[in-house]
């Protein structure tokens, strides 16, 4: 059997734009050099977002590599899922599209429909196979207070569609500012029986806004993840060793 | 070009009489109008030289548009003797606003969604039949290893000519053991507190029961926001509440559940509502007069006949949960 390393993903909500510590898109583009995709939900709810907001969140997925969507909060469920598993997809259409390159000179977008299928219907399998690590950073500043219940519910809800698929998988949730001053609190799901969704819901939002501080936490908590996994059995790797 | 991933609502729109030629196919297309859009694209009608008409989807996503292409293609040659969807007719690229863009193109289907068509009296009282029609062809996929994983009314219109239930929209089914790939709330089985995300035959005949539920006694909206955030557990006892409304079909409810004590695929489901059928047919079912509220005397509406059919369904989905989660 072939070791499964899986993909590594930071997924983050915001309703506003960041306004202490680190630039979030510039942490976004070193995650995305060590093989983390950023991708960014932005909430519509109350205005909050601004098009200074907006601009950020589109910077950040841009610059991480990962897909942007800005929604409603009562649409937070869907979208969370939705994002999460086109940016799976991203991802290994990526690794796919490589080695095609090699293989063909073409990427898949380039080869006739019959084929593409083929490919796709791949893609699809490993997308619910293949082992997955979601960092999930979550604004917790005071603007959220009325949208907490919604996001408390969407997690529950996200945690519903990971445990459905095949392929293992690991929640860990970074809420930002941290609840006793410190810029970021990080959860890992294992450390909450009681479900990360009753957690979220008993926070209560306040302060300003380290988006940066919390994408780093995120990153090296992941990295943190892989060097363990590298530890633990002698080897490491990227999806491509088992995509190929 | 790279791999896209966009909203619908990042494809630019095609204004009438733009010709579109297939990169593969080397076939064109007059874009007619915009026929709807979806999460995962936007359908135009379009004609060929011979003012044939088909319905070409719009995709930022090479990928999804290809499975759903690969699915639409299995339904076909599972129910070719039904003929309930849309052939394939090609999977191609356009060019348009600087990009190829994945198209599928099927041939149109001249109808109105099933909740528009349940809006007369008339068609109401076709509900049973329409439930029959809906199960068969979801049993057809499940035999296939597939279920469907996105049963709402706007996925099945009622052809114009032949009066026909046809499913649209392949894009959600999903291998059976695999996670659902799309979901809508209120159809959705795990969002009810009723079992979980994973595909399979028992989350396509909730979805029914809810599909039921809500052409027949709508959940007002602002139940929905409310529910939307609580926890499933208050949104499980909602539905059950939904659905214990008093009249006849308590009695039936009651027969099923002693019926229904092994797993029941979706072809029991079918047995139990062409039963059923056949039963309403032969005049006034034996069991009418065991309702406790509704007065005997009085002749049964499609309505009754309608929440009847959905509990059968609700019923053995419900009893397909507990078989599952054991
Ligand atoms: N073959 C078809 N014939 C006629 N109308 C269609 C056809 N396919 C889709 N449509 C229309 O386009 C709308 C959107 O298509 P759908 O496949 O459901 O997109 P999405 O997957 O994005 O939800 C449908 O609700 C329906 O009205
Ligand atoms: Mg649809």
């Amino acid at each position: 059997m072939r070791e499964e390393p899986g993909i590594r993903q930071i997924l983050l909500i915001t309703d506003g734009c960041s306004n202490v510590g680190t630039d979030p898109v510039y942490v976004a583009q070193c995650a995305r050099a060590r093989g983390m995709t950023t991708s960014v939900i932005g909430i519509l709810d109350e205005g909050s977002l601004g098009e200074q907001g907006r601009r950020e969140a589109q910077n950040i997925a841009e610059a991480g590599g990962g897909i942007c969507r800005l929604v409603q909060a009562h649409d937070l469920s869907q979208t969370m899922q939705m994002v999460t598993r086109q940016t799976m997809q991203l991802t290994l259409h990526h690794v796919v599209n490589a080695e095609l390159r090699q293989l063909v000179g073409e990427t898949s977008d380039g080869l006739p429909p019959e084929t593409r299928t083929k490919v796709a219907r791949f893609v699809e399998t490993m997308t619910d196979e293949i082992e997955l690590t979601i960092a999930l950073v979550l604004d917790a500043s005071a603007s959220m207070q009325s949208k907490m219940a919604a996001v408390r519910e969407s997690v529950r809800d996200l945690e519903f569609g990971l445990s459905a698929r095949r392929g293992a998988y690991e929640l860990i949730v970074v809420t930002y500012p941290g609840a006793r001053g410190e810029a970021v609190d990080l959860v890992r799901q294992r450390d909450f029986a009681g479900g990360l969704a009753d957690y979220i819901g008993s926070l209560r939002p306040s302060g300003n806004t380290p988006t940066g501080p919390a994408l780093e936490a995120a990153m090296s908590e992941l990295l943190r993840d892989r060097r363990m996994d590298a530890l633990n059995d002698g080897r490491s790797g990227d999806v491509r060793n088992h995509v190929v | 070009m790279s791999y896209k991933i966009a909203d619908a609502t990042d494809i630019p729109s095609l204004a009438e009489g733009t010709v579109l030629t297939g990169r593969f196919s080397k076939r064109a297309y007059r874009v007619e109008h915009l026929i709807g859009i979806g999460a995962n694209g936007a359908v135009y009608l379009v004609t060929d030289d011979e003012a044939k008409r088909y319905a070409l989807k719009v995709s930022a996503q090479a990928s999804a548009l290809a499975v759903e292409c690969d699915r639409l293609r299995t339904m076909a040659s599972i129910s070719r003797d039904l003929n309930v969807s849309p052939d394939v007719v090609a999977l191609d690229d356009v060019y348009f606003a600087n990009a190829f863009w994945p198209v599928l193109v099927m041939t149109y289907i001249d109808g109105v969604a099933l909740d528009e068509w349940m809006k007369t009296r008339e068609n109401l009282q076709q509900f049973p039949m329409v439930l029959e029609q809906l199960v068969t062809m979801l049993t057809r996929l499940h035999d296939a290893g597939f279920a469907y994983c996105d049963v709402k009314p706007a996925n099945f219109l009622i052809e114009k000519t032949s009066r026909r239930l046809t499913m649209i929209d392949f894009g959600g089914v999903t291998v059976i053991g695999q996670a659902v790939k799309e979901f809508t709330e209120p159809f959705d089985r795990a969002w009810w507190g009723f079992g979980s995300r994973k595909a399979d035959v028992h989350y396509d005949l909730f979805a029914v029961c809810m599909l039921a539920l809500h052409l027949l006694r709508p959940i007002p909206k602002h139940d929905l926001k409310r529910l939307a955030t609580a926890h499933p557990r208050e949104r499980r006892a909602y539905v059950t509440n939904q659905m214990s409304v008093p009249g006849p079909h308590l009695e039936l409810l009651d027969r099923l559940s002693r019926v229904l004590t092994d797993a029941c695929p979706s072809r029991d489901v079918l047995l139990m509502i062409q039963a059923y059928l056949r039963s309403i047919q032969s005049a006034t079912p034996s069991y009418a007069h065991a309702g406790s509220v509704r007065s005997a005397r009085r002749r049964w509406d499609s309505t009754d006949y309608g929440l009847l059919a959905a509990v059968i369904v609700f019923a053995s989905s419900l009893v397909g949960i507990l078989v599952v989660s054991r």
